[in-house]
């Protein structure tokens, strides 16, 4: 276990060479919530199962850029930080026979999942980053600290991490898309960024 | 069978935890590891196994 461990964090970097995408059966693609250009390439290929981060878009979107919905199987997932540790991962499709033939091939793979609607911000993102977000109003208003709030959620509402540990270790830029395209998909003032968060997602972009 | 993992060289962490949490896959003695780059500026990680479907 540690070996492996130790080769994932430790392997060089070379070309992606994405025609080569073709000889795999099965594709995670952890990236693909900042990449959904790469539905191009997916939509190409036949027989496969796809497996793709979608918490900032919505897949039926896409296909109906394309046009088309991809001849092999392609199912969303949250494949944001923190959740990607959880064991079960938490799916979407947009069409039932993608359901049923991507829980099948998984489950005779050995992992778990739990389907839920395809949406933008699927569940679970979207629920952590409302409250992420309503965290930093809080703090925005002085109504208490960060460490005030992430204490106070840790022990009176048991949660695993306070909201503002946990849009850390997630990473201001996905709480920030993910809420932005939440908010353009929904158009609904619960998802409307507070601009104490705007700003340090900013700040995230320059160099000190 | 053969798998793709793919992630930016920055998500190296993520990447881990994935395979960790997910040994019964991916922690087989066939597993062959590559790690993939677009470009300089979008690394990604292409993590493949090759094996037969675990039982």
């Amino acid at each position: 276990m540690e070996e492996l461990q130790s080769l994932l964090k430790h392997q060089t970097i070379l070309p992606l060479k994405i025609n080569e995408l073709d000889s795999y059966d099965v594709i995670f693609d952890l990236d693909f919530d900042d990449s959904p250009e790469q539905i191009q390439h997916y939509a190409e290929l036949e027989r496969k199962l796809v497996i793709v981060g979608s918490v900032k878009v919505q897949l039926e979107e896409l296909y109906a850029e394309l046009g088309a919905r991809p001849t092999c199987t392609i199912i969303g997932m949250n494949a944001l930080p923190t959740f990607i540790d959880r064991p079960l991962l938490e799916c979407c499709a947009t069409h039932e026979i993608d359901q049923v033939v991507a829980q099948e091939k998984l489950k005779e793979l050995g992992l778990e999942t739990r389907f839920v609607k395809s949406r933008v911000g699927l569940v679970t993102p979207r629920i952590v980053c409302m409250i992420i977000n309503e965290a930093y109003y809080t703090v925005q208003e002085g109504t208490a600290s960060r460490e005030d709030i992430d204490l106070g959620m840790k022990l009176g509402t048991a949660y695993p991490k306070g909201p503002f540990e946990w849009s850390q270790e997630i990473g201001i830029d996905h709480v920030y898309e993910t809420l932005e395209a939440l908010y353009q998909d929904t158009k609904d003032e619960r998802y409307k960024i507070c601009p104490l968060l705007k700003t340090e997602y900013l700040h995230s972009f320059i160099s000190e | 069978m053969q798998s793709a993992l793919i992630a930016h060289d920055g998500r190296k962490a993520d990447v881990v935890s994935f395979v960790m949490k997910r040994l019964r896959f991916f922690n087989r003695p066939e597993i062959e590891l590559e790690l993939e780059a677009t470009n300089q500026k979008t690394a990604k990680i292409l993590v493949s196994y090759y094996g037969s479907t675990p039982d």
